[in-house]
Protein backbone atom coordinates (compact mmCIF):
# COMPACT_ATOMS: atom_id res chain seq x y z
CA UNK A 1 0.00 0.00 0.00
CA UNK A 2 1.07 3.30 -0.90
CA UNK A 3 1.65 6.02 1.92
CA UNK A 4 2.49 9.70 2.68
CA UNK A 5 1.76 13.08 3.26
CA UNK A 6 0.47 15.40 0.78
CA UNK A 7 -1.08 18.67 1.86
CA UNK A 8 -3.45 20.65 -0.51
CA UNK A 9 -4.63 23.99 -0.19
CA UNK A 10 -8.31 25.44 -0.87
CA UNK A 11 -7.13 26.55 -3.74
CA UNK A 12 -6.58 23.34 -4.97
CA UNK A 13 -2.65 24.02 -5.05
CA UNK A 14 -0.58 21.18 -3.61
CA UNK A 15 1.89 22.45 -1.35
CA UNK A 16 3.85 19.47 -0.82
CA UNK A 17 3.72 16.07 -1.63
CA UNK A 18 5.26 12.72 -0.59
CA UNK A 19 4.01 10.94 -3.78
CA UNK A 20 6.73 13.06 -5.49
CA UNK A 21 10.65 13.35 -4.39
CA UNK A 22 10.88 16.74 -5.13
CA UNK A 23 12.16 18.94 -2.48
CA UNK A 24 11.20 22.29 -1.11
CA UNK A 25 12.57 25.60 -2.90
CA UNK A 26 13.49 28.11 -0.43
CA UNK A 27 15.53 31.31 -0.30
CA UNK A 28 19.38 30.72 1.10
CA UNK A 29 22.11 33.34 0.36
CA UNK A 30 21.76 36.61 -0.39
CA UNK A 31 24.20 39.52 -1.25
CA UNK A 32 24.93 42.47 -3.80
CA UNK A 33 26.03 43.05 -7.44
CA UNK A 34 26.95 45.74 -9.45
CA UNK A 35 26.62 45.58 -13.11
CA UNK A 36 29.07 43.04 -15.49
CA UNK A 37 29.88 41.79 -12.71
CA UNK A 38 30.64 37.77 -11.73
CA UNK A 39 27.22 36.08 -11.06
CA UNK A 40 26.36 34.35 -8.22
CA UNK A 41 27.66 30.36 -8.78
CA UNK A 42 29.16 29.65 -5.23
CA UNK A 43 28.48 25.88 -5.05
CA UNK A 44 26.68 26.51 -8.73
CA UNK A 45 25.75 22.98 -10.23
CA UNK A 46 22.58 23.16 -11.90
CA UNK A 47 20.92 23.04 -8.26
CA UNK A 48 20.62 26.51 -7.45
CA UNK A 49 19.37 29.46 -9.06
CA UNK A 50 19.47 33.24 -8.79
CA UNK A 51 16.56 35.85 -7.87
CA UNK A 52 17.15 39.54 -7.36
CA UNK A 53 15.72 43.04 -7.45
CA UNK A 54 16.73 46.59 -7.60
CA UNK A 55 17.91 47.73 -4.38
CA UNK A 56 15.90 51.16 -4.09
CA UNK A 57 13.34 53.20 -6.13
CA UNK A 58 15.95 55.34 -7.19
CA UNK A 59 15.48 56.44 -10.93
CA UNK A 60 19.08 57.80 -12.12
CA UNK A 61 21.09 58.98 -15.21
CA UNK A 62 19.81 56.10 -17.78
CA UNK A 63 16.94 54.10 -18.52
CA UNK A 64 13.41 54.40 -17.68
CA UNK A 65 11.87 52.80 -14.78
CA UNK A 66 13.78 52.24 -11.22
CA UNK A 67 15.70 49.71 -13.38
CA UNK A 68 16.21 47.09 -15.51
CA UNK A 69 17.66 43.36 -14.02
CA UNK A 70 18.74 40.68 -16.56
CA UNK A 71 22.44 38.54 -17.08
CA UNK A 72 24.32 39.51 -19.72
CA UNK A 73 24.98 36.94 -22.62
CA UNK A 74 28.33 36.11 -20.69
CA UNK A 75 26.79 35.00 -17.67
CA UNK A 76 27.45 38.24 -15.66
CA UNK A 77 25.07 40.64 -14.25
CA UNK A 78 23.81 42.84 -16.91
CA UNK A 79 24.99 45.86 -18.66
CA UNK A 80 24.82 49.50 -17.16
CA UNK A 81 24.03 50.44 -20.85
CA UNK A 82 20.81 48.47 -20.56
CA UNK A 83 19.58 50.72 -17.52
CA UNK A 84 20.46 48.09 -15.19
CA UNK A 85 21.19 49.35 -11.77
CA UNK A 86 25.12 50.05 -11.00
CA UNK A 87 27.16 52.87 -9.55
CA UNK A 88 27.63 54.69 -13.23
CA UNK A 89 23.72 55.64 -13.80
CA UNK A 90 21.93 54.85 -9.99
CA UNK A 91 19.24 53.14 -11.17
CA UNK A 92 17.37 51.38 -8.64
CA UNK A 93 20.02 52.62 -5.98
CA UNK A 94 23.24 51.34 -7.90
CA UNK A 95 22.86 47.42 -7.50
CA UNK A 96 20.79 44.67 -7.17
CA UNK A 97 19.96 42.32 -4.38
CA UNK A 98 20.06 38.69 -5.07
CA UNK A 99 18.93 35.67 -3.32
CA UNK A 100 19.72 31.98 -4.05
CA UNK A 101 16.89 30.20 -4.50
CA UNK A 102 17.80 25.76 -3.71
CA UNK A 103 15.93 22.79 -2.95
CA UNK A 104 16.01 21.63 1.20
CA UNK A 105 17.53 18.52 -0.13
CA UNK A 106 20.40 20.08 -2.18
CA UNK A 107 21.36 22.15 1.28
CA UNK A 108 22.96 19.76 3.65
CA UNK A 109 20.21 20.47 6.49
CA UNK A 110 20.52 18.26 9.88
CA UNK A 111 17.00 18.83 11.47
CA UNK A 112 16.82 19.32 14.99
CA UNK A 113 14.35 20.43 17.56
CA UNK A 114 10.50 20.26 16.01
CA UNK A 115 8.70 21.13 13.68
CA UNK A 116 7.63 18.18 10.46
CA UNK A 117 10.02 16.70 8.22
CA UNK A 118 9.25 14.34 5.25
CA UNK A 119 11.90 12.55 3.75
CA UNK A 120 10.88 10.98 0.32
CA UNK A 121 11.61 7.60 -0.56
CA UNK A 122 15.11 7.54 -0.79
CA UNK A 123 15.65 7.11 3.09
CA UNK A 124 16.47 9.74 5.47
CA UNK A 125 19.19 11.50 4.54
CA UNK A 126 19.53 15.21 3.63
CA UNK A 127 19.51 14.73 0.26
CA UNK A 128 16.39 12.78 0.75
CA UNK A 129 14.37 15.73 2.76
CA UNK A 130 11.36 17.41 0.58
CA UNK A 131 10.58 19.33 3.49
CA UNK A 132 11.78 20.43 6.41
CA UNK A 133 9.50 22.94 8.31
CA UNK A 134 11.91 23.30 10.99
CA UNK A 135 14.53 24.33 8.81
CA UNK A 136 12.61 27.11 6.92
CA UNK A 137 13.58 31.27 7.80
CA UNK A 138 13.37 32.71 4.46
CA UNK A 139 11.01 31.77 1.84
CA UNK A 140 10.31 32.23 -1.86
CA UNK A 141 6.73 32.28 -3.03
CA UNK A 142 5.92 31.97 -6.58
CA UNK A 143 3.82 34.73 -6.92
CA UNK A 144 3.64 35.44 -11.31
CA UNK A 145 4.87 32.88 -14.29
CA UNK A 146 4.54 33.27 -17.98
CA UNK A 147 6.43 32.82 -21.40
CA UNK A 148 8.77 35.98 -22.69
CA UNK A 149 6.55 36.84 -25.27
CA UNK A 150 4.60 40.09 -24.15
CA UNK A 151 3.10 42.49 -26.74
CA UNK A 152 1.86 45.35 -24.48
CA UNK A 153 3.61 48.60 -25.47
CA UNK A 154 4.83 50.92 -28.11
CA UNK A 155 7.90 49.55 -28.92
CA UNK A 156 10.06 52.74 -27.55
CA UNK A 157 12.81 52.80 -25.37
CA UNK A 158 10.32 54.41 -22.77
CA UNK A 159 7.59 51.77 -23.27
CA UNK A 160 9.28 48.42 -25.00
CA UNK A 161 7.34 45.51 -25.49
CA UNK A 162 6.55 43.48 -22.08
CA UNK A 163 3.99 41.82 -20.21
CA UNK A 164 2.87 43.51 -17.14
CA UNK A 165 3.31 41.89 -13.43
CA UNK A 166 1.27 44.13 -10.64
CA UNK A 167 2.72 43.80 -7.31
CA UNK A 168 0.17 43.35 -4.51
CA UNK A 169 -0.15 47.11 -3.28
CA UNK A 170 -0.68 45.05 0.33
CA UNK A 171 2.40 43.82 0.81
CA UNK A 172 6.17 45.07 0.94
CA UNK A 173 7.32 45.64 -2.46
CA UNK A 174 10.81 45.18 -1.86
CA UNK A 175 10.25 41.98 -1.12
CA UNK A 176 9.03 40.95 -5.18
CA UNK A 177 11.93 39.57 -6.74
CA UNK A 178 12.38 37.88 -10.15
CA UNK A 179 14.54 35.07 -11.47
CA UNK A 180 17.27 36.54 -13.24
CA UNK A 181 19.40 33.35 -14.20
CA UNK A 182 17.39 32.55 -17.22
CA UNK A 183 17.24 35.92 -18.74
CA UNK A 184 19.25 37.45 -21.11
CA UNK A 185 20.92 40.56 -22.12
CA UNK A 186 23.08 41.42 -25.74
CA UNK A 187 24.38 44.12 -27.59
CA UNK A 188 25.56 43.18 -30.85
CA UNK A 189 28.33 45.10 -33.08
CA UNK A 190 27.43 48.53 -34.48
CA UNK A 191 30.10 51.11 -33.11
CA UNK A 192 26.99 53.67 -33.99
CA UNK A 193 24.12 53.53 -31.77
CA UNK A 194 21.79 53.48 -34.99
CA UNK A 195 23.16 49.91 -36.16
CA UNK A 196 23.77 48.45 -32.49
CA UNK A 197 21.46 45.49 -31.53
CA UNK A 198 20.19 44.48 -28.75
CA UNK A 199 18.06 41.68 -27.61
CA UNK A 200 16.69 41.83 -23.79
CA UNK A 201 14.81 39.13 -21.61
CA UNK A 202 14.64 40.94 -18.98
CA UNK A 203 12.75 42.45 -16.22
CA UNK A 204 12.00 46.35 -15.55
CA UNK A 205 10.53 47.62 -12.48
CA UNK A 206 8.47 50.73 -13.29
CA UNK A 207 8.27 53.60 -11.79
CA UNK A 208 4.18 53.34 -12.12
CA UNK A 209 4.18 51.94 -8.79
CA UNK A 210 3.69 48.65 -8.07
CA UNK A 211 4.32 47.35 -11.33
CA UNK A 212 7.01 45.20 -13.05
CA UNK A 213 7.97 44.75 -16.77
CA UNK A 214 8.34 41.62 -18.25
CA UNK A 215 10.60 42.52 -21.54
CA UNK A 216 10.74 40.81 -24.67
CA UNK A 217 12.37 42.20 -27.77
CA UNK A 218 14.99 42.93 -30.41
CA UNK A 219 16.24 46.37 -30.66
CA UNK A 220 18.31 47.65 -34.26
CA UNK A 221 19.12 50.97 -34.36
CA UNK A 222 15.93 52.74 -32.94
CA UNK A 223 13.09 50.04 -34.32
CA UNK A 224 12.51 47.66 -32.04
CA UNK A 225 10.50 44.21 -32.76
CA UNK A 226 8.68 42.17 -29.88
CA UNK A 227 9.87 38.40 -29.73
CA UNK A 228 8.31 35.29 -28.21
CA UNK A 229 11.41 33.62 -27.31
CA UNK A 230 9.87 30.29 -25.99
CA UNK A 231 11.04 30.54 -22.60
CA UNK A 232 9.83 30.98 -19.18
CA UNK A 233 9.75 33.96 -16.37
CA UNK A 234 9.30 34.05 -12.53
CA UNK A 235 8.77 36.04 -9.67
CA UNK A 236 8.59 35.45 -6.27
CA UNK A 237 7.85 36.94 -2.96
CA UNK A 238 10.06 36.24 -0.28
CA UNK A 239 8.87 35.86 3.60
CA UNK A 240 10.84 37.17 6.45
CA UNK A 241 14.08 38.24 4.45
CA UNK A 242 14.93 40.37 7.54
CA UNK A 243 16.64 43.79 6.55
CA UNK A 244 17.66 42.30 3.38
CA UNK A 245 14.58 43.31 2.24
CA UNK A 246 13.22 46.84 4.07
CA UNK A 247 14.55 48.90 1.49
CA UNK A 248 11.46 49.52 -0.83
CA UNK A 249 9.08 50.21 2.07
CA UNK B 1 -13.78 27.27 4.36
CA UNK B 2 -9.92 28.10 3.66
CA UNK B 3 -7.56 24.92 4.56
CA UNK B 4 -3.70 24.72 3.42
CA UNK B 5 -0.69 24.47 5.27
CA UNK B 6 0.66 27.12 7.69
CA UNK B 7 4.64 27.41 8.94
CA UNK B 8 5.54 29.96 10.89
CA UNK B 9 9.84 31.15 11.46
CA UNK B 10 11.15 30.83 15.43
CA UNK B 11 10.46 34.06 15.21
CA UNK B 12 7.05 33.72 14.84
CA UNK B 13 6.55 34.98 11.12
CA UNK B 14 4.33 33.35 9.33
CA UNK B 15 6.91 32.13 6.32
CA UNK B 16 4.27 29.34 4.31
CA UNK B 17 0.85 30.53 4.13
CA UNK B 18 -2.33 28.81 3.17
CA UNK B 19 -2.29 30.40 0.00
CA UNK B 20 1.40 30.17 -0.77
CA UNK B 21 2.46 28.41 -4.45
CA UNK B 22 4.74 26.26 -2.65
CA UNK B 23 7.57 25.65 -5.32
CA UNK B 24 9.45 22.07 -5.50
CA UNK B 25 12.47 21.27 -7.61
CA UNK B 26 12.05 18.15 -9.77
CA UNK B 27 15.12 18.35 -11.83
CA UNK B 28 18.41 19.99 -12.31
CA UNK B 29 21.69 19.50 -13.87
CA UNK B 30 23.70 20.50 -17.28
CA UNK B 31 22.84 19.13 -20.86
CA UNK B 32 25.32 17.23 -23.27
CA UNK B 33 26.78 19.93 -25.45
CA UNK B 34 24.07 20.96 -28.07
CA UNK B 35 25.39 21.42 -31.95
CA UNK B 36 23.78 24.72 -33.53
CA UNK B 37 20.29 23.34 -35.20
CA UNK B 38 20.13 20.50 -33.04
CA UNK B 39 18.59 19.69 -29.64
CA UNK B 40 18.43 17.84 -26.38
CA UNK B 41 15.78 16.15 -24.51
CA UNK B 42 16.07 15.59 -20.96
CA UNK B 43 13.63 13.21 -19.22
CA UNK B 44 11.77 13.86 -16.18
CA UNK B 45 9.32 11.29 -15.17
CA UNK B 46 6.01 12.79 -14.52
CA UNK B 47 6.39 15.84 -16.34
CA UNK B 48 3.68 17.41 -18.67
CA UNK B 49 3.21 20.60 -20.16
CA UNK B 50 0.88 22.65 -18.26
CA UNK B 51 1.07 25.64 -16.35
CA UNK B 52 2.04 23.66 -12.91
CA UNK B 53 5.80 22.71 -14.40
CA UNK B 54 8.42 25.22 -15.49
CA UNK B 55 11.56 25.01 -17.25
CA UNK B 56 14.43 28.14 -17.11
CA UNK B 57 17.38 27.03 -18.88
CA UNK B 58 20.92 29.40 -19.76
CA UNK B 59 23.79 29.06 -22.00
CA UNK B 60 27.09 28.17 -20.87
CA UNK B 61 28.88 29.23 -24.07
CA UNK B 62 27.16 32.63 -25.75
CA UNK B 63 28.16 33.94 -29.13
CA UNK B 64 29.68 37.36 -28.69
CA UNK B 65 28.53 38.45 -32.27
CA UNK B 66 25.81 36.68 -33.35
CA UNK B 67 22.11 37.05 -31.10
CA UNK B 68 22.83 34.86 -28.31
CA UNK B 69 19.07 34.35 -27.25
CA UNK B 70 18.40 32.34 -30.07
CA UNK B 71 17.37 28.75 -28.18
CA UNK B 72 14.35 27.92 -26.59
CA UNK B 73 12.48 25.39 -24.69
CA UNK B 74 9.77 22.99 -25.33
CA UNK B 75 7.82 20.86 -22.76
CA UNK B 76 6.34 17.49 -23.21
CA UNK B 77 5.03 14.50 -21.50
CA UNK B 78 7.87 12.94 -19.06
CA UNK B 79 10.53 15.06 -20.88
CA UNK B 80 11.28 18.57 -21.86
CA UNK B 81 13.81 19.51 -24.88
CA UNK B 82 16.19 22.37 -25.33
CA UNK B 83 16.77 24.13 -29.08
CA UNK B 84 19.69 25.08 -30.19
CA UNK B 85 19.91 28.21 -32.71
CA UNK B 86 22.86 30.35 -31.44
CA UNK B 87 25.15 29.71 -33.99
CA UNK B 88 27.72 27.76 -32.00
CA UNK B 89 27.46 24.77 -29.51
CA UNK B 90 26.62 24.93 -26.21
CA UNK B 91 25.63 22.94 -22.92
CA UNK B 92 23.06 24.64 -21.21
CA UNK B 93 22.33 24.77 -17.20
CA UNK B 94 18.54 23.80 -16.41
CA UNK B 95 16.39 23.95 -13.93
CA UNK B 96 12.43 22.41 -13.25
CA UNK B 97 9.88 23.53 -10.62
CA UNK B 98 6.13 22.42 -10.09
CA UNK B 99 4.21 24.48 -8.30
CA UNK B 100 1.19 24.25 -6.77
Amino acid sequence: MAYGMSVDNSSGRTQFTTEENYSLAYAGSSGTATALTTFPTTSWSGTDFIIARPASTSTGSQGEGYANVGRYYDGTWGSGQLAFPNSNNGNGGGYVVWRELIAQSAASLTPSGYGLVAYGSGGTSASDIIFSATDLDVTAELVGTGIFNGTSGSGTQADPYHQLFTMDASLDQGRYYVLVTNTHQQKVGGAMMTTRIHIDYEFRYDTTPGTILVQSFLKVGSTMTSINHGTEWAVFYVRNGGTVDSNFS
Amino acid sequence: MAYGLEVYSSGNTKIVTIDSRCTRVAASGTTASISNGGFASVTVTGMSNIDSWQVFVSPNSSPSSTLSADFYTVKGTNAFSVFNDMGVSSTFDYFVIRSG
